[in-house]
């Protein structure tokens, strides 16, 4: 049907779906918040190698 | 040993072996994804490292399970599951070098622990640790392919999600990518504690699991009703 060729009919790509700005500034903290849960799991894997290198 | 230390890394293998059989299966429905089949390596590593520590906790120490534990459970699964990742994010080259460097690695580590030495008398806590092994030079080797492991699957996953999010697109597939990076620094955090002697690494893994495989479900129902993806970023 030529109706469903129309640009409104067309499968629209999923920018800025159902979610608010809010969401988006709350999940930029989510990824931030893991960002840096990520470098204190580095800090503590590296404290075990330091840990476990005899020195002496 | 409380049940605890038996049905809880029970519960992790046999999710890690579900995990792993639809990352398998859908390797198998788009040849080519070798990210896929990488990670689904990884993740059958993962299930025979719950299987040992299930085993220990029920039936007792042994220094087989031990050594089958330390391979696949301790040392090898979260590089090659951030190898996985790898293979998603990074340039043909950089997959090569690593996955050399890598297969390299993982047989030189695995021809170590089968010829350390292990106390057969040793007394199992609640949770397995490598201090049953008298080479004691061998529990070196976990942290820097741990340390590799986390800085590539979670640091991948997060990157994935940050691309999803600086585009405000395909948001379940984001979040799909936060609940791996999650669930990948679970055990992260678990094998710390476990090293420092004090629980967590069995729950840890759980969790981990749990998460990443509820992220995997999440980025890939994404991937079916929207075919078309954007930006490249892990699944």
């Amino acid at each position: 049907m030529a109706q469903d060729e129309t640009p409104d009919a067309r499968p629209r790509p999923a920018t800025r779906p159902e979610h608010s700005e809010a969401y988006w500034q709350a999940m930029q903290y989510v990824i931030l918040g893991l960002g840096a849960l990520m470098v204190v799991a580095l800090v503590l894997a590296v404290i075990v190698v330091l840990r476990i290198i005899p020195w002496s | 040993m409380s049940a605890i230390s038996t049905l809880l890394p029970l519960a992790s293998s046999i999710l890690s072996f579900i995990y792993a059989a639809a990352v398998i299966k859908r390797y198998l429905s788009r040849p080519g994804h070798n990210h896929l089949l990488v990670w689904g390596i990884g993740l059958v590593m993962y299930g025979i490292g719950g299987a040992c520590e299930a085993f220990t906790g029920a039936f007792g120490f042994n220094p087989i399970v031990l050594k089958i534990w330390y391979v696949f459970g301790a040392i090898l699964v979260a590089a090659w599951l951030g190898q996985g990742t790898v293979f998603l994010l990074a340039r043909e080259r950089w997959v090569r070098v690593t996955t050399v460097l890598l297969v390299v690695a993982s047989i030189l580590a695995t021809l170590a622990v089968i010829f350390a030495g292990v106390d057969p008398n040793y007394q199992a806590g609640a949770e397995l640790t490598g201090k049953a092994f008298t080479t004691t030079w061998v529990r070196m080797l976990t942290p820097f392919f741990n340390i590799y492991g986390t800085v590539t699957l979670t640091g991948g996953a997060l990157y994935s999600a940050w691309l999803f999010w600086r585009k405000r697109v395909l948001p379940n597939r984001m979040i799909g990518n936060i609940l791996i990076a999650a669930g990948a620094m679970a055990p992260a955090f678990g094998g710390a504690l476990n090293r420092f002697g004090l629980p967590g690494l069995y729950i840890g893994e759980f969790i981990g699991v749990f998460l990443m495989y509820i992220g995997f479900v999440q980025a890939t129902a994404t991937i079916a009703e929207r075919s078309a993806a954007p930006v490249p970023a892990a699944e």
